[in-house]
This record gives C-alpha cells, sequence and structure tokens, in this order.
C-alpha cells in the first residue's frame, strides 16, 4: 500500500519537475521574465515534496524493513528524489538567467541551445518514462545520449568564447548562456542517475561508473 | 527472518519440501533469483 503511495508519489514530483525544466527552457528561448518568475517560485513546492516522499521511505524502511524488490524499489526511489529535486534547482537557475537575459540584448549568434535543450528534454521524458514503466530498456537508451549532451557542452564552451572574442560587449549575457548549457547538462545528467537507479529497480544490477560498457552495447 | 537475515552467511529457501533457491544471504534477501523466494521474503505469502 505505501509503496503504491510513494510510486504516485514520485511520478506526481517527476511531472511536475519536467514542467518546470520545459517552462524554464521556454523562458529562455522567449525571453519570459513572467514565467521564469513562476517557476522561481513553485520550487518551494518541489522542496517539499522532496521532504515528504524522503519521510515516508524512512518509514517504511522502519516499520516494514523491506528485502529483495521492495528494498531496492525504496532505495532507487530516495536516490530519484534526490535526482529530481537538483533538477527543479536547476530549473530554477536556468529561469534566473532567462530573468536577466531578457533584460539585455538579443545577442545574435547561433549557438544551438534550442538544440542542446530539445536534447536534454527528450533524455528527461525518457528516464521519466522509464521509471512510470518500469522499462529497463527504456533507461539503458537514457544512458547512450548522455555524451551527446556533454559533447555539445563543450562545444558551447568553444563557440562562447569565440563570440566573447568578437563581441566583449555582450560578455555577461554570453557568460550567462553559458551557464545555461552547463546546467542542461547537468540536468542529462541527474536523467541518467535516474536511468540508472531504474535499472537498479528492475534488474538490481549497478551500472553506474560503467559508461564504456553502455557504449559497446548501444 | 530478520534474525536470519542478520546472523547468516547463507540462506536456503525450501517451499513445500522443494529446495527453492540457495545462496549468499546477501544476495537472497537483496536481489533473489527466483520469483517464489522474491515472493516469500518480501511478504506476499507465507
Amino acid at each position: 500500500m505505501e509503496m503504491e503511495n510513494l510510486k504516485k508519489r514520485i511520478l506526481a514530483l517527476s511531472a511536475t519537475v519536467e514542467d518546470n525544466v520545459y517552462k524554464a527552457v521556454q523562458s529562455l528561448t522567449e525571453r519570459d521574465s513572467s514565467l521564469a518568475e513562476k517557476i522561481i517560485k513553485s520550487d518551494v513546492g518541489i522542496d517539499e515534496t522532496e521532504v515528504t516522499i524522503e519521510e515516508e521511505c524512512l518509514k517504511v524502511l522502519a516499520l516494514h524493513q523491506p528485502v529483495a524488490g521492495d528494498l531496492r524499489f525504496i532505495v532507487a526511489i530516495l536516490k530519484i528524489n534526490s535526482d529530481l529535486e537538483r533538477m527543479g534547482d536547476l530549473a530554477v537557475n536556468i529561469a534566473e538567467r532567462a530573468m536577466f537575459l531578457a533584460t539585455r540584448e538579443k545577442p545574435d549568434f547561433p549557438l544551438d541551445l534550442p538544440l542542446m535543450a530539445d536534447k536534454t528534454k527528450a533524455m528527461m521524458k525518457k528516464s521519466l518514462d522509464s521509471l512510470m514503466k518500469q522499462d529497463a530498456k527504456l533507461a539503458y537508451e537514457v544512458l547512450t545520449t548522455d555524451d551527446e549532451i556533454d559533447a555539445m557542452n563543450r562545444e558551447m564552451y568553444v563557440r562562447i568564447q569565440d563570440a566573447i572574442r568578437r563581441k566583449p560587449e555582450h560578455l555577461e549575457s554570453l557568460i550567462h548562456l553559458l551557464s545555461c548549457s552547463r546546467h542542461l547538462e547537468r540536468i542529462a545528467d541527474h536523467a541518467t542517475n535516474i536511468a540508472e537507479d531504474v535499472i537498479y529497480m528492475i534488474d538490481g544490477v549497478i551500472v553506474r561508473h560503467r559508461a564504456e560498457d553502455y557504449r559497446v552495447q548501444g | 527472518m530478520q534474525q536470519a537475515a542478520r546472523v547468516s552467511d547463507m540462506t536456503a529457501f525450501f517451499y513445500e519440501g522443494r529446495l527453492i533457491e540457495f545462496g549468499d544471504t546477501d544476495q537472497i534477501f537483496t536481489k533473489p533469483r527466483a520469483k517464489e523466494t522474491e515472493d516469500y521474503i518480501t511478504g506476499r505469502f507465507g
């Protein structure tokens, strides 16, 4: 009973976080400060839910001493819970950058940030779907896409460096854009963590720190 | 059962006279191979 309840709560939290990340990217691309402000305010709810879920997990551990699949489920939920909360914080970080950037002139550089944002969002969706459907295969797919986002983030660094050299007057805006790229990359990392925890939950295998192995598989 | 998990190195699960699974205690209680073992130790029956 408690397990079902926890599952519902974590899925609800994941939906809210996913929505906030989407909106944070939207506030950035559409230069929408009021949307960014809404995201920043709604993070309080995410933080409160995170605490409630953790307390519920501790209660189940203390009162039922779960074993086997039930134990792996609780451990995975505890970890996914923290990842989701951090993703929510990163959405806030992006929203804060969006608020700043909305007050400045739009830098006219081809930065591909929307493309990176789309890839990150797709990755996040897939990892949360794998959690919802308890689908380890889907979770393995997430692990193979993280490298792509990491490469995009590295490329962004070079591009921003170049842009700063050419237009030093946009320095501040460009630094904020670089931070957004890093926040997206971190969101993708947390999506990877969630996928790893889903695999642990279902198969009982720890696949962390073995990136090389999935590249061969993928 | 909690006591058995704490004090033993190896665990065997018998059900209706059949040996269902035998292995290291930590493996049996974290990642049992047989579904019957899983169902029994998680309290789904028994």
